[in-house]
């Protein structure tokens, strides 16, 4: 007997594209934790100037969108193309709380004069930050798309693949933070 | 006919346990609790939040094979690497 | 071959393998310089040898871009060339703007060169691969674009296909990195940060657009697999080499005075630049195993899949293993690097352009698909040549690179100065230009197989 393959939603380009993006994050969070170990007074001390509750703040947004993401992926699933654009809305308007906080936390730094060569530590955060912050952008932009397509009605429950498709993008913005904000605010 | 609606009830339970776990993890880092026992224990939380996001949010314990892994590999992988860079 | 105007491939490619041939003779005198200093001193000095190796390379590849753009194209599209005219025309300048180059690096003192052509006007000349005088640069340009407008012209009235789009945009950035040639700032660190710009940018960036539109023509057409499933791959593979070539750029970027986070972005997008070529190698592979029907031209076939496992050893591989800035703090500019650069071209961007030339031209010929089976023979003779004897100039360039990396750069104290170390591993230069003169073997035959088996019937598709 066959076995049958359950692919994961979306189409699988995007699941190439994710693959792909988790390859650099996971090559950029190692060159951090490996130049760590020969840097830890400086990466402890200036880790302490980073702003930590603003980092919560991005965290709860981010889990929220997911959040919010996935209830429009189910509403859509049930035709209920109202509530799923709704809810898609909702997942914009966290992800663009991040995007307020997290310019406003680079402003801060611009203004006190750091720069990528300020030291090592503020190297790999700011590499790391806003690279983040170019894929959050991103997909800000792809799910306003699929958000005011869902106000158009194009979605159906037997349409739901670039549904998927963005939502599995925004899910894996997710998930790097959820590493990011650990390993660089945290330990 | 309606479409019978799937429940939400698990990924709501997955959001505010995520949610809890993050409150953690920012707890330990306002105390300022430091030692490598302290910090391999928050990263250990992030990637059972990790595992979270891909299991529940982005589906996968819905797909098959190394479909469902990959995301699962990745932190682990990433798991063994700030392991070694935090206790060597 | 269904639209008469793709016979204007058939110069392009013609004179691509002409300038192939003088780029190999250059080449294996430079061999022999290595070896015995004085060669050909003072008529054809190393440094004049080496400028005209280089611009023939660059140029032969530029000519089999072009002349793939013409025979694709129209094909692709379903219509007719927009001018064949201006084809025949431009072929004509190109030539003549490079011929002049090489007689004018030849004949005259380079200094001399740059007097006579009026560089001081607006200084280009005196760079690597961009020696050239600033007024043919400018030809360059005007051929560049008049070749641009055909192409672009042809597609606008016709089918867009994921492979023509694809050549397009290739080709188009590779016109528009070109512009970088002019911009020459007097800060050296500027100066060769953006001299990257058009040579990074072309061979690890629009390039692999090109050789991945190629690929997917030659594919289609000789395994007959669904173009959907081609055209998806197509996309994917530009997309990682997008994704890992342009902040890739910073692998370059290491050791010229710009600051030091580009040894980390450098290192880590660098790093992954293999994958797309990984993709190549699995997406021919896996297309010539699924394919449909079994087409004559076996010869074209084996261009294609060699081509995508050389690229990946030369460019992928051999890249890879210098690309990490705590590697290449050692490596830099030494054999290593032209065991890389040679492997790298020749996978990649040679094999390919033979690749359609093998594909196109028995068509361009008067034939329905193929060769004789006499004439495949031969020209796979070449293909085994030429590619094993790179192979091995690659082997024995790398031992002479590791070599000189460690006696000259690693030894501590007991570091020995150039010269020493290049005695040291003069073996390793004679071995290398003995594997030389077999991959010009290779072409001369490479060569004869256009001219042997011409009268005898085209080789058959297998019952």
């Amino acid at each position: 007997m066959t076995k049958v393959t359950r692919y994961p939603p979306g189409e699988i380009i995007i699941w190439l594209f994710i693959m792909a993006e988790l390859l650099v994050f996971g090559l950029f969070f190692a060159a951090y934790a490996i130049t760590r170990i020969d840097n830890i007074e400086l990466f402890e001390l200036y880790q302490q100037n980073l702003d930590t509750t603003a980092a919560l703040y991005n965290t709860i947004a981010l889990l929220s969108s997911s959040y919010f993401v996935i209830r429009s992926v189910i509403a859509i699933k049930a035709d209920e193309q109202k509530s799923a654009y709704r809810w898609m809305l909702l997942a914009v308007v966290m992800g663009l709380v991040f995007v307020i906080i997290k310019t406003d936390e680079f402003a801060y730094h611009i203004d006190n004069g750091i720069t990528l060569s300020t030291n090592t530590f503020y190297m790999f955060y700011l590499s790391l930050a806003f690279f983040h912050y170019l894929h959050v952008i991103l997909g800000l932009v792809i799910l306003s798309v699929l958000a005011r397509n869902m106000n158009k009605g194009i979605y159906t429950s037997k349409e739901t693949a670039s549904v998927e498709t963005g939502a599995s993008y925004w899910h894996m913005v997710d998930l790097v933070w959820l590493i990011l904000f650990p390993l660089v605010y945290v330990m | 006919m309606k479409i019978k609606k799937q429940s939400t009830i698990v990924e709501t339970v997955v959001f505010l346990l995520l949610i809890a776990l993050t409150l953690v993890t920012y707890q330990v880092g306002e105390m300022g609790l430091s030692g490598v026992n302290i910090s391999l224990g928050v990263f250990a939380i992030a990637l059972f939040k990790g595992a979270l996001i891909s299991e529940h949010f982005m589906q996968l314990k819905y797909a098959s094979g190394l479909w469902r892994w990959m995301v699962l590999i990745w932190l682990i992988l990433l798991g063994a690497v700030i392991y070694f860079a935090f206790t060597v | 071959m269904k639209y008469t105007s793709q016979m204007v491939a058939k110069p392009y490619f013609i004179a691509a393998i002409a300038l192939f041939v003088g780029q190999i003779l250059f080449g294996v005198i430079m061999g022999m310089q290595y070896v015995v200093g004085d060669f050909l001193f003072p008529e054809i000095p190393f440094n004049v040898a080496r400028m005209v190796h280089t611009n023939l390379l660059i140029v032969w590849l530029l000519f089999g871009f072009m002349g793939a753009a013409y025979y694709m194209v129209p094909d692709e599209a379903e219509t007719e060339l927009h001018s064949p005219l201006l084809a025949k025309v431009m072929f004509w300048i190109f030539l003549a703007a490079g011929v002049v180059t090489i007689l004018g690096y030849l004949l005259v003192p380079y200094a001399t060169l740059a007097e006579i052509t009026m560089n001081d006007l607006l200084p280009t000349m005196g760079r690597e691969f961009l020696e050239q005088p600033t007024i043919i640069k400018i030809g360059i340009v005007v051929v560049a674009l008049a070749f641009l407008y055909n192409i672009g012209m042809t597609i606008l009235k016709g089918r867009k296909t994921v492979i023509n789009l694809v050549l397009l945009i290739g080709l188009v950035g590779l016109a528009v990195f070109f512009l970088f040639a002019f911009y020459n700032p007097d800060n050296i660190v500027l100066d060769k940060m953006f001299w990257w710009f058009v040579v990074h940018l072309w061979v690890e960036g629009v390039w692999e657009l090109i050789l991945g539109s190629l690929l997917a023509y030659v594919l289609i057409k000789t395994t007959g697999v669904d173009r959907e499933v081609i055209e998806k791959w197509l996309y994917v593979i530009i997309a990682m080499a997008l994704i890992t070539g342009l902040i890739g750029t910073g692998h370059h970027f290491f050791w010229i005075g710009t600051p030091g986070y580009w040894q980390w972005w450098g290192s880590i997008f660098s790093a992954m630049e293999p994958i797309p070529f990984f993709m190549m190698t699995i997406f021919a592979f896996n297309m010539v195993n699924k394919r449909r029907r079994q087409h004559p031209n076996k010869a074209a076939v084996l261009w294609a899949l060699g081509c995508s496992v050389m690229a990946f050893l030369g460019a992928g591989v051999w890249g890879f293993m210098h690309t990490l800035s705590f590697v290449n703090y050692y490596t830099h500019g030494s054999q290593i690097t032209a065991a890389h650069g040679h492997m790298a071209f020749y996978g990649a961007y040679v094999m390919i352009v033979l690749a359609i030339i093998s594909y196109a031209m028995p068509m361009l010929n008067g034939r329905k698909a193929a060769n004789s089976l006499k004439s495949q023979v031969v020209e796979m003779w070449s293909f085994w040549l030429m590619t094993i004897s790179m192979v091995f100039i690659t082997l024995f360039l790398t031992a002479a690179g590791i070599l000189q990396v460690y006696l000259q750069r690693m030894n501590g104290d007991a570091s020995l100065p150039f010269m020493v170390v290049q005695d040291k591993i003069e073996i390793f230069y004679w071995m290398r230009e003995g594997a030389g003169i077999i991959f010009l073997i290779g072409l001369i035959i490479y060569v004869a197989s256009f001219f042997v088996g011409r009268d005898q019937p085209e080789a058959e598709m297998p019952k």
